[in-house]
């Protein structure tokens, strides 16, 4: 019985740590966006260039360029690795429906920015600084 | 008898190397400074169902593919470097063990993106032309020749002049490595050109020319580089058909080539692509030129695995293609295409032997020189050539 | 001289820090993509080229210059140099537009703009964005591109939001004017037998597609039908001097798309037979010119690592108007491999086995007669920014 319990416990804590290892990234957007919560076919829409709105409001996404929060972004929310996800902005630029959306090193420039911009939309390392945006709930 | 001599010379110098107890490049001290000292020999044997190739008696089977060469260089000072090559071959009727010189050149480096040579300078021009002596550093016996024809090596492996060159970063977008060059052409007098063309009734008396090109190479990513060439070549020959006087000029003659090559892991893949305008202005006895066209196109796709730590193999595809053929309607003269399979495998650090195979289809038009000699094939030539090629190179 | 400097300006392209250069102050942005590609093929010469010698004539390189001064108008111009053997080797205007985008529901955009028709017309031109060397040529023909690609006029599109298990609906509807250039490659066969549009063939352009973007997360299905009114250009011959005449027609197609992770799967169906006759009123002559297309594909790919994916796709074109005969069809089995370097640097292989000759082929180029098979293999690098 003790073994059971043992083992169950294991489980559930690994499955703790999986649930948070997936939810590593977090979307952050500028105060002047009214929607708290986006979702994950939004986001993934907006952040693909197919829409520019959430909420009836105009968006603007920005990137970071290169990193795990990154990387981790892509795979939760886009389904593609960096070199496609640029590839499909291209096809869109290359084609007049878009322009390229900035892109910045690291997290703490990403706050920066989404916090002094208004409509602007970004992501970040769960655990890294982000005043002056607010939080976006993707469910 | 010479080449008996030559040939026991050439031999004799691989067992010395190869019994030589110290394996590594000799260095000895010149006052504070260290002359390096390297060197190679090679000894291949040719075997073909078909056509005689590249001057050797190949139906028969050949070893008459014997080379080895000597190099020594010094950095004088941090920025300043020189350095010469001497090299001997006997390659079928070719070149008969004279000695020769390769290269001997002085290089002053001021900085990474700038530095300059000058002497008789290997000339850089497509993916292996500096490097086609250095047969240890390829999966190859034979690197394709429709682009570097082991018979012409003397004509296009150097100048004499100078070059600029430098590397330059590119930060994120990997490195550029740019050459500029000019200088006069050498023609070896016992190699291809002469012996193609007394073999077409053209002996040589005389033949100079110059080049000058640049050569662009970007490395954007580990592995990768790509590249362009180009040059503009000149060549003044002069002699007699019969008891009249020709000249032939080329005007122009202008090889244009681009180039890929990537290396990851235990695979490597080149291309190379390299189209030659050449047209000859050919004048007997002071007339009007006749203005011929020898153009060609010429490419070549290789790929080689790394099998295990000393075995590789590889295939390459190479292409020639003449665009005006003496006779248009013979179709085995307008191109060599040639499929090759190649091993090679390493004894030790100074020693590789290869085994390839070429299976040639065409035998390319008989103003140019392809390998395919008339003096050795009187019979006339086939259609298609398979070709066994062997060697073993010693290094050090 | 011209592919000298757009050489130079690829490897420039690719040299220079390469990073899209953005003006901020004036919210403009650049970016350019180069190509080089070399054709080998076993038989027949292709696409204008001398591709049974191996041929790099095949270049292109591509800038763009964007602008959004407000947050819901972009303005933006593309310009191109393109040479395809005979084709291009000049630089042309590919687009030129102001799109202004109120919502996501509805948005316009006019100028010189690209028609958005079938799956991939609107990216054929795109090398950067997909992994095939050549698109399936019954569809997107390359030596027809810069004439389909885009017209002058304008464009209205959005995307609707269905009910909550219905998935959403992007549409798109244009009109215009299209020109088929004079020196286009629909009018090699013409121009091969001594006839010559000297002002193109051009008219009025309309249609709509309409994707639906299906509640199963990366399906699409959809169709798009172009409407062209009668278009009539003058026509010479020798002496002779006439028009081609098209009547109305509509030109539709239907298409899928599932890209989901790692895998693509895509099918298109097209018809298209335009009524086009040759006339000569002075000789009392009249030639039909017969086109009657049926053409469809089918594809796949896979990414098999994060640098390397492969596919392949058959895609099959049929001349109903023509007897039975090589001439009749053009069936294409390819395989195709891209590896992509870095986000700037990639590298096509490609593979085609194509049987019949009603495309890709010229009569100058293959004087001896065409072949009815021929093999085709592609190797192609590019640079975007």
């Amino acid at each position: 019985m003790k073994k059971l319990l043992y083992a169950f416990l294991l489980v559930a804590s690994a499955s703790i740590f999986v649930v948070q290892a997936k939810a590593q990234v977090i979307v952050i957007a500028n105060n002047s966006v009214k929607t708290s919560e986006v979702s994950k076919n939004d986001l993934k829409d907006v952040f693909t260039g197919a829409s520019t709105s959430l909420g009836g409001a105009n968006v603007v996404p920005i990137l970071l360029k290169a990193g795990t929060a990154h990387e981790e972004f892509l795979q939760a929310y886009i389904g593609k690795n960096d070199t496609a996800y640029r590839a499909g902005w291209r096809s869109l630029v290359f084609s007049g429906q878009a322009t390229m959306p900035k892109s910045l090193d690291g997290d703490a420039a990403v706050v920066e920015f989404v916090a002094h911009n208004a409509g602007t939309i970004g992501y970040i390392g769960k655990a890294s600084a982000h005043e002056g945006v607010k939080i976006l709930t993707v469910k | 008898m010479k080449q008996i001599i030559g040939r026991l010379m050439a031999g004799g110098m691989l067992a010395a190397l190869a019994l030589s107890m110290t394996l590594h490049a000799q260095e000895f001290k010149l006052g504070s400074r260290t002359v390096q000292v390297h060197g190679f020999a090679s000894q291949g044997y040719a075997y073909s169902n078909e056509n005689n190739f590249l001057t050797m008696n190949t139906s028969h089977g050949s070893p008459a593919f014997t080379e080895g060469a000597l190099n020594v260089s010094m950095a004088v000072t941090d920025k300043f470097r020189v350095g010469g090559q001497g090299y001997t071959r006997k390659i079928g009727s070719l070149d008969d063990f004279r000695p020769s010189l390769d290269w001997a050149y002085g290089d002053y480096k001021f900085a990474s993106w700038f530095g300059v040579r000058g002497g008789k300078v290997k000339t850089v021009l497509g993916l292996y032309n500096d490097t086609q002596d250095m047969t240890f550093l390829y999966t190859w016996a034979l690197l394709p020749q429709g682009v570097y024809p082991v018979d012409l090596r003397t004509t296009y492996i150097a100048h004499t002049g100078g070059d600029a060159y430098g590397r330059v970063s590119l930060k994120k977008a990997g490195k550029l490595e740019y050459t500029l060059y000019a200088g006069v052409r050498s023609f070896d007098n016992r190699e291809g050109y002469y012996y193609y063309s007394a073999g077409g009734g053209f002996p040589i008396s005389t033949i100079k020319g110059r080049m000058i090109g640049a050569d662009l190479k970007w490395f954007p990513v580990k592995g990768l580089t790509l590249g362009a060439s180009g040059a503009d070549l000149t060549a003044h020959r002069t002699g007699f058909l019969g008891k009249t006087p020709y000249t032939f000029d080329s005007n122009p003659n202008r090889p244009l080539a681009g180039y890929a090559n990537y290396a990851r892991g235990k695979w490597e893949g080149s291309f190379e692509y390299r189209y030659v305008n050449n047209y000859e202005d050919i004048s007997f006895g002071g007339a009007t030129p006749i203005h011929e066209d020898k153009c060609t196109r010429n490419w070549f796709a290789a790929a080689s695995y790394r099998i295990t730590p000393k075995l590789q193999a590889g295939f390459y595809h190479s292409s020639t293609n003449v665009e005006a053929p003496t006779i248009p309607t013979n179709t085995a003269s307008n191109h060599i295409y040639d499929e090759v399979v190649a091993a090679r495998y390493d004894v030790n650090s100074h020693w590789d032997v290869k085994a390839e195979g070429h299976f040639m289809d065409g035998y390319g038009d008989g103003r140019q020189t392809q390998g395919f000699y008339k003096q050795w094939n009187p019979q006339g030539l086939k259609p298609t050539t398979n070709l066994l090629m062997l060697r073993a190179t010693f290094k050090f | 001289m011209k592919r000298l400097l757009v050489g130079a300006m690829a490897l420039a392209l690719g040299a220079i820090p390469i990073a899209a250069q953005s003006l901020e102050d004036l919210n403009i942005q650049i970016h350019g993509y180069a190509t080089q590609g070399f054709l080998y093929t076993t038989n027949n010469n292709i696409l204008t080229t001398s591709s049974s010698d191996g041929s790099p004539a095949w270049t292109e390189a591509v800038v763009n210059v964007g602008a959004q001064p407000v947050p819901k108008l972009r303005v933006g111009v593309q310009a191109r140099y393109y040479l395809l053997g005979n084709f291009g080797n000049a630089i042309t205007l590919d687009w030129a537009q102001a799109d202004y985008k109120v919502n996501d529901k509805i948005g316009v955009r006019f100028g010189k703009v690209k028609i958005p028709s079938n799956l991939f017309n609107e990216i054929q031109d795109i090398d950067p964005s997909y992994i095939w060397a050549l698109l399936p040529q019954g569809f997107y023909t390359i030596s027809n591109r810069n004439s389909l690609l885009s017209q002058y006029g304008g464009v209205a599109y959005g995307t609707l939001k269905l009910d909550k298990h219905l998935g959403k609906l992007d549409y798109r509807g244009w009109g215009g004017e299209q020109t088929i250039a004079a020196d286009d490659g629909y009018w090699v066969s013409l121009r091969e037998a001594g006839m010559n549009l000297p002002n193109g063939l051009s008219g009025p352009n309309f249609g709509g597609a309409l994707h639906w973007k299906t509640p199963l997360t990366g399906l699409m299905i959809g169709g798009s039908d172009i409407r062209k009114p009668a278009w009539s250009s003058e026509l010479t011959y020798g002496p002779l001097t006439g028009t081609m005449n098209t009547r109305p027609f509509s030109q539709w197609a239907l298409f899928g798309i599932y890209e989901k992770n790692k895998i693509m799967v895509a099918g298109e169906y097209n018809k298209l037979n335009p009524p086009v006759t040759l006339n000569f009123p002075s000789a009392s002559l009249v030639i039909p010119f017969p086109v009657d297309n049926r053409s469809w594909y089918g594809m796949a790919s896979y990414k098999l690592t994060g640098k390397l994916t492969a596919g392949v796709y058959d895609s099959q074109m049929i001349n109903h108007a023509v007897p039975l005969s090589p001439a009749r069809d053009s069936m294409d089995w390819v395989v195709s491999g891209r590896y992509d370097f870095s986000q700037f640097l990639y590298a096509k292989a490609e593979q085609h086995f194509i049987n019949g000759t009603a495309n890709y082929y010229d009569a100058n180029m293959n004087p001896g007669g065409l072949k009815p098979t021929t093999k085709l293999t592609i190797l192609k690098v590019g640079v975007s920014f």
